[in-house]
């Protein structure tokens, strides 16, 4: 037996003295590994929305880290690390019905999402400040264990996205979507306080940090937007309302009609409706920036002019 | 509690220490402990499930002595009676528990469909966990006693303990009291070898269950849920998907609960023999779930008069073991019908004396197998993989579809979904599964006269693997039955 149990304490202590050392050189290479914006000044953040519906090459000094499926508190925390090393002058936010949705509480906790999720935000995690959410902390530390002690990993940096889209044109998943984004276990999932708080956060983050937040709901097609439900609907004016009384712009393309053929699906534009609309959304933003008493100077976007080469 | 989970790693080495460093003075203590440890172990998933198992000990355990008691010449009725009262009262919990609302609705649907609507109402019950299998193992031992195969325990705790041993309780194998029994009245005395074995096993179960099953069951379940919506070449692969699954996933939970027991000292019987490398569906039959099928055989077949008899009988018996096999595994038409083509499968075998072919393994001594040994084994493998369609089905009519729409054109497309490197992995896997097919499970001699760096070198690349490559967790499918 002690012969056993030497030979099983020997196998446990040098895994266990491997994965701890690994588990430190990733502690260091976390730290050399920021997330570097490359002098973009511009960021897009949010979820799929946001991700499939602007191409930053027509925004001028713009990246789009937004991520699928990603919650509120994520963008949150995503910000803050990315502020620690860039400058940032604006934040241009993806705000929708579903963003405000009591299935983003699931999204730590659910078998289906919470180890894609903690794939991403384990780096920036700060969970202890969620209130009233559970957190599936077995499936986070089995991912943590994962990209920390088995490798030295070079790619900690998980929570920042790339612009991607397809040129697809499919919109009859609206019922599955409309499910997906409102719906847990067959019952309306309500309204998330916390979601609504921290969108709040990120906003007075970045009022502190002296940069301009715009809040945008991409186009969605009227077979989507006809079956929200009517809570959403009502949160969703509410919390835009509160926004724009708190001096953040809002654009909503969310009920806006636009070509059928530009929708990826029924909540998403493909690549060719990304471009229209980014670009429409950009003569947007110029418009704002001239016609605003409080013009930031230094905000710039790439008219058609530089775009093109020709006129506007 | 799950094997893969981390109450079972907390679990384990506290009954572990315990076992051997508290109570293993004493036999009667060693047997208390692992009644107590069976019962938490139990008791983890519902503790109102303890009641039931509890109740069956106690019936079967005062069956057996009170059917030692009779004289077996005098008294042949009242033996009788009292095998019956034991049979009766374990296939009732099975029967309601399992059953009821199946036999409930489709008597509804009968009425319905002769015109005369019956309005009825189904239980809502949870179905007790491993309630399938220590049932059967239960009963083994009354029909044993009453065969006269085996004398009757007045150890209350030896039983207790046989009847719940945790490893084996809720996904088997179903031991025979025969073989069990037997090794509760010893002491068990710590063999390093046997642990060792053990938990080489336990790795090599851990890894097929969370690494392929787990892997498997992703896209089986993807494809089998949204059937409607793929070519037949995808659905061939959800079918192949689901084939590793249920294998790696049950001959995983097999190899664990086999491990566990070694380390405590105890011998289970073996339950899967690579039966996916078979040549024909008898020997099929010989290698999978081998404890239900000897279960069946040896409880059902043999008193209803086997292979013995004329042709009518023979078709019969034949349909009846296969048939009640499929209904075993649940309460659906699906399972059923699975049983059923496995019989049409079997049938010729018997009918041409050819059911006893293929005794040893395939290509035995051989590193690959020949040209007419590989056509069986792709002929039985994919005749195993349709029925497996029928078992996985939501309903009858599901199957027909999933099978009607890969025998079409869509079968030459290419498919919609095309997982590299888990095919990959499973093709690794069926590699060292042929090369150790000759061993009790794959690694069992895999290794051993390495050094010892490169022996643990490899225990270490299967923990790495269980850790990085686990899929989503999916409970053990024959959590269900």
């Amino acid at each position: 037996m002690s012969s056993f149990l030497k030979k099983l304490g020997l196998f446990a202590g040098i895994f266990l003295l491997y994965t701890c050392t690994m588990y430190v050189i990733n502690l260091g290479l976390m730290d050399f590994q920021r997330p570097d914006l490359q002098g973009k000044r511009t960021v897009i953040v949010g979820d799929s929305h946001p991700l499939f519906a602007l191409n930053p090459k027509l925004l001028h000094s713009a990246a789009n880290i937004s991520q699928t499926s990603e919650p509120y508190y994520a963008t949150f925390w995503k910000l803050k690390e990315i502020l620690k090393e860039n400058q940032l002058d604006t934040v241009i936010m993806g705000f929708s019905y579903h963003n405000l949705s009591a299935v983003n509480d699931q999204k730590f906790n659910d078998p289906f999402w919470a180890h894609k999720m903690f794939w991403r935000i384990y780096p920036i995690e700060e969970f202890d400040q969620l209130e009233g959410i559970e957190v599936d902390r077995l499936t986070f530390y089995h991912t943590k264990f994962e990209n920390m002690c088995f490798y030295p990993n070079f790619s900690h940096t998980n929570y920042i996205g790339t612009y991607a889209n397809a040129d697809k044109n499919d919109v009859s998943d609206y019922e599955n979507i409309i499910a997906r984004h409102y719906f847990y276990n067959d019952e309306n999932a309500g309204i998330s306080d916390l979601s609504i708080q921290y969108l709040d956060s990120v906003r007075a983050l970045c009022e502190r940090r002296n940069i301009e937040l715009l809040l945008i709901c991409t186009p969605l097609h009227k077979e989507y937007t006809a079956r929200i439900p009517v809570n959403f609907v009502s949160a969703f004016e509410d919390v835009k309302q509160q926004m724009t009384r708190k001096g953040v712009p809002v654009f909503d393309y969310g009920q806006m009609a636009f070509e059928q053929s530009y929708f990826l699906n029924s909540d998403h534009l493909n690549a060719q409706g990304a471009d229209v609309f980014t670009v429409d959304f950009r003569e947007q933003l110029n418009a704002l920036a001239r016609n605003r008493q409080t013009v930031r100077q230094d905000v710039r976007f790439v008219s058609n002019e530089q775009l093109t080469g020709s006129q506007d | 509690m799950l094997f893969n989970s981390l109450d079972f790693a907390v679990f384990l080495p506290i009954v572990f220490v315990l076992y051997w460093f508290v109570v293993n003075k004493n036999l009667k203590l060693q047997n208390i402990l692992i009644m107590l440890a069976s019962y938490v172990f139990y008791g983890w998933w519902d503790w109102r499930f303890l009641s039931l198992i509890i109740f069956s000990t106690f019936v079967d355990y005062g069956v057996g002595l009170a059917i030692s008691r009779q004289d077996p010449e005098k008294d042949k009725s009242k033996r009788k009676l009292l095998l019956w009262t034991s049979i009766l009262i374990n296939l009732g919990f099975l029967g309601v528990f399992k059953y009821y609302n199946f036999f409930l609705d489709n008597f509804v649907e009968a009425f319905s469909f002769m015109g005369y609507p019956i309005g009825a109402s189904s239980l809502n019950i949870i179905l007790p966990v491993g309630i399938s299998f220590y049932t059967f193992q239960t009963l083994s031992y009354t029909i044993d006693v009453y065969k006269g195969k085996l004398t009757p325990t007045k150890d209350f705790v030896a039983f207790s303990a046989y009847v719940s041993f945790f490893p084996q309780l809720v996904a088997g194998p179903i031991e025979r009291a025969t073989q069990l029994l037997p090794q509760f009245y010893k002491k068990r005395v710590f063999s390093q070898p046997l642990a060792i074995d053990g938990l080489r096993q336990i790795l090599w179960g851990l890894f097929k269950k969370v690494v392929i099953a787990d892997n498997c069951a992703e896209y089986a379940n993807m494809i089998f849920n949204n059937s409607g919506d793929y070519s037949g070449s995808t659905l061939v692969l959800g079918a192949l998907f689901f084939t590793f699954q249920i294998y790696c996933d049950f001959s995983g939970y097999s190899d664990i609960a086999i491990g566990t027991s070694r380390l405590f000292g105890f011998d289970l019987m073996r339950n899967f023999a690579f039966p996916y490398f078979s040549r024909d569906i008898a020997e099929f039959w010989r290698r999978w779930h081998i404890s239900l099928s000897t279960w069946f055989r040896d409880y059902l077949y043999i008193p209803l008069g086997g292979s013995k008899g004329g042709l009518t009988k023979k078709i019969r018996n034949t349909f009846i073991i296969f048939i009640v096999s499929g209904f075993w595994h649940g309460a659906n038409w699906t399972f059923i019908i699975w049983g059923a083509l496995n019989a049409l499968y079997f049938l010729p075998l018997l009918l041409l004396k050819q059911n006893r072919n293929n005794l040893e393994t395939v290509a035995q001594g051989k590193l690959v197998p020949g040209i007419n040994e590989l056509f069986k084994i792709g002929t039985t493998f994919s005749l195993t993989v349709m029925a497996w369609v029928f078992f996985r089905a939501e309903s009858v009519t599901h199957a027909f579809a999933f099978l009607g729409e890969i025998f079409s054109l869509s079968l030459f497309t290419f498919p919609e979904v095309l997982p590299v490197k888990l095919m990959l992995m499973i093709a690794g896997f069926m590699i060292v599964e042929w090369i150790g097919r000759e061993s009790e499970f794959a690694i069992a001699d895999f290794g051993k006269n390495w050094y010892r760096p490169a022996r643990w070198g490899m225990y270490y690349g299967l923990v790495v693997s269980i850790l990085i490559l686990s899929g989503s967790k999916q409970e053990f499918i024959y959590f269900q039955f």
